[in-house]
């Protein structure tokens, strides 16, 4: 893997194919935590560690039992099982080790379990053929993008919460017109080739 | 066929066999990175408000149960008041101190809502409403009205009408999350008991205040000289109560020119009764305390007053009195050093045993303002403190 490569994907996994904003994928907790920003950083930070675990265990999953028995179609069950193990863990050790980071960050832990953005970049590395190493990148860049496009949004968020908004849209409707809006900005990457 | 049976025995294998192997591994890891938990921390927990409003100074209720039983103080919760604190002692097997009860209060009349020195089209919150120049309105310490302090709420307690917040009394718990989030720091926390206040934080002088709002304290004392307690004072303009001092007699409510002074919880001050029919003025009820918890000593009830009197108790230093009186120009605030050299000579007219004895011979007097002889008086024993803490006068042996 050359230095550009890495560069590229990086780029590719934040910015080109965001996944809250392009891929439109784990939206649930991206419109539940963007209300303040503190909140956004933590799940976005709980969620690139997820992401960066899930890919690594689920490649290793998938390289020792699915291939070698040719059972690559039940990648999407077997995925979300070890997901769903994998947070269990990492909610017990990280209560035990430490926890002032268990009370910032632990109550989230739950929601990442079946959150689609996490299943969907374990799914995305097999799908592209990704190595071991390119896999883990993958998953801590998407890891990233999440934390980036969620912390753009609550900063949106929270000007907009002071805006005199018409009574119909206020709340969840004019979030969801501005996360459309934030999209068709990130749309302005697409095409975007390195290396 | 059997092709079909294997794959799909093979499948069976991989699924069932993973998940077995994985929730042993969680069990496992259960008890490896088992927690110990105490469970008063839930009890505690179940007992609190469950506000999280963070007036105990933790982050949370689940924090302050904690903490609790940690061996912090169980009489932090205002909000819970003191029936909480005293199940919080139960639980942690503890005493429970007294809950101080407090409510919040907002120091603005809203007189000067309409009265802007520009027109602000900004973002409708106090926060950065307040940023620029001190806000909108012409008066720079007035209430702003765009309710930071109404979204911090946890109880719904304060709201905003007409232009300026207002606290429900009955909703109020005294946590002071409005405290801390009011960006010109116009709210404050008095003792539950406080019936009368000064709804003003406006230090502008007294012309400023006439123009800038129709409410507002224009610092002319009148207040000050109706105060038979010494409980309201007027400083850079602006009159406030010390609660400490207090009584919610009502002596300062009619005697303002601007109608500032309000009575908080609408109950009547013992003034407005006829002499002779008049109920003792409001107590604060004794919390109920846990049987080995001291009783409080609660400064804030206010004393019973007693009737008046029908003969004046002659007061004690007599000879005391005509001997200040002609000698020295009158007392005024001038700067100390100037007048030790002055008074010296006059000193040895005041016996020594003088200043013990005034606080029992000058009972309080009800019907008036203080008289002129005891105010030059307190002057006198004032100046001359404040001469021999400087060092400029010595103390005076007794000349009899």
């Amino acid at each position: 893997m050359t230095l550009t490569s890495i560069f590229a994907l990086s780029v590719g996994a934040v910015l080109v194919n965001n996944f809250v904003l392009v891929k439109f994928l784990g939206i649930c907790p991206f419109m539940g935590t963007s209300k303040r920003t503190d909140t956004a950083v933590s799940m976005g930070v709980a969620v690139t560690f997820v992401m960066t675990a899930a890919s690594m265990l689920t490649w290793f999953f998938n390289d020792l039992f699915l291939i070698p028995f040719e059972l690559e179609y039940l990648q999407t069950i077997v995925f979300i099982l070890v997901i769903a193990s994998l947070v269990q863990l990492v909610e017990m050790v990280l209560r035990k080790l430490s926890p002032p980071l268990y009370s910032a960050l632990g109550i989230y832990l739950p929601l990442i379990t079946t959150n689609c953005a996490v299943l969907g970049v374990a799914l995305l590395n097999i799908q592209e053929g990704y190595n071991f190493l390119e896999s883990t990148l993958n998953g801590f860049m998407s890891g990233v993008g999440f934390l980036l496009a969620l912390v753009l949004f609550s900063g949106v968020r929270e000007r907009m919460a002071f805006a005199d908004c018409p009574k119909p849209f206020r709340g969840l409707p004019i979030a969801l017109i501005a996360a459309s809006l934030l999209a068709m900005a990130f749309m302005g990457f697409s095409g975007l080739k390195i290396g | 066929m059997t092709e079909t049976l294997f794959n799909t025995l093979k499948a069976l294998a991989v699924v069932g066999g993973s998940s077995i192997l994985f929730g042993y591994l969680l069990s496992v890891a259960a008890k490896f990175f088992y927690v110990k938990i105490d469970e008063r921390i839930e009890k505690v927990q179940e007992v609190l408000p469950g506000a999280n409003c963070g007036g105990c100074g933790y982050s949370g209720c689940a924090a302050y149960a904690e903490a609790c039983v940690k061996g912090a103080p169980c009489n932090l919760c205002n909000a819970g008041g003191q029936a909480v604190a005293n199940k919080i002692a139960a639980i942690t097997g503890r005493e429970s101190g007294t809950v101080e009860e407090r409510k919040a209060f907002v120091y603005c009349s809203g007189g000067g809502h309409d009265k802007n020195r520009y027109e602000f089209f900004g973002m409708h919150s106090c926060i950065p409403a307040s940023r620029i120049d001190g806000g909108p309105h012409l008066c720079t310490f007035a209430c702003l009205g765009f309710g930071s302090c109404v979204k911090v709420c946890n109880f719904n307690a304060i709201s905003v009408v007409n232009g300026v917040a207002k606290v429900d009394q009955s909703k109020c718990t005294g946590c002071g999350a409005c405290v801390a989030e009011c960006p010109k720091g116009i709210i404050g926390l008095v003792p539950a008991s406080q019936n009368i206040n000064v709804p003003c934080r406006s230090h502008m002088k007294g012309a400023d205040t006439m123009k800038a709002c129709t409410m507002g304290c224009i610092g002319c004392k009148k207040c000050e000289k109706a105060c038979t307690h010494g409980a309201i004072t007027v400083k850079d303009s602006l009159a406030s109560i010390d609660p400490a001092k207090c009584v919610s007699c009502g002596d300062c409510f009619n005697t303002c020119p601007r109608n500032l002074i309000v009575n908080i919880h609408g109950s009547p001050f013992f003034r407005d009764y006829p002499e002779d029919a008049r109920p003792a003025p409001p107590v604060v009820p004794a919390p109920k305390a846990v049987e080995h918890a001291e009783p409080a000593e609660d400064s804030r009830v206010a004393p019973v007053i007693p009737p008046k009197p029908k003969a004046e108790p002659a007061p004690a230093p007599v000879e005391v009195k005509p001997a200040p009186k002609p000698v020295e120009p009158k007392p005024e605030p001038a700067p100390v050093p100037a007048e030790p050299k002055v008074e010296a000579p006059a000193e040895p007219a005041l016996p020594a045993a003088e200043p013990a004895k005034a606080p029992e011979a000058n009972p309080v007097n009800l019907d008036g303002p203080a008289p002129k002889e005891r105010v030059d008086e307190i002057f006198e024993n004032l100046s001359r403190s404040f001469a021999e803490l400087a060092g400029e006068a010595k103390p005076e042996e007794p000349k009899e």
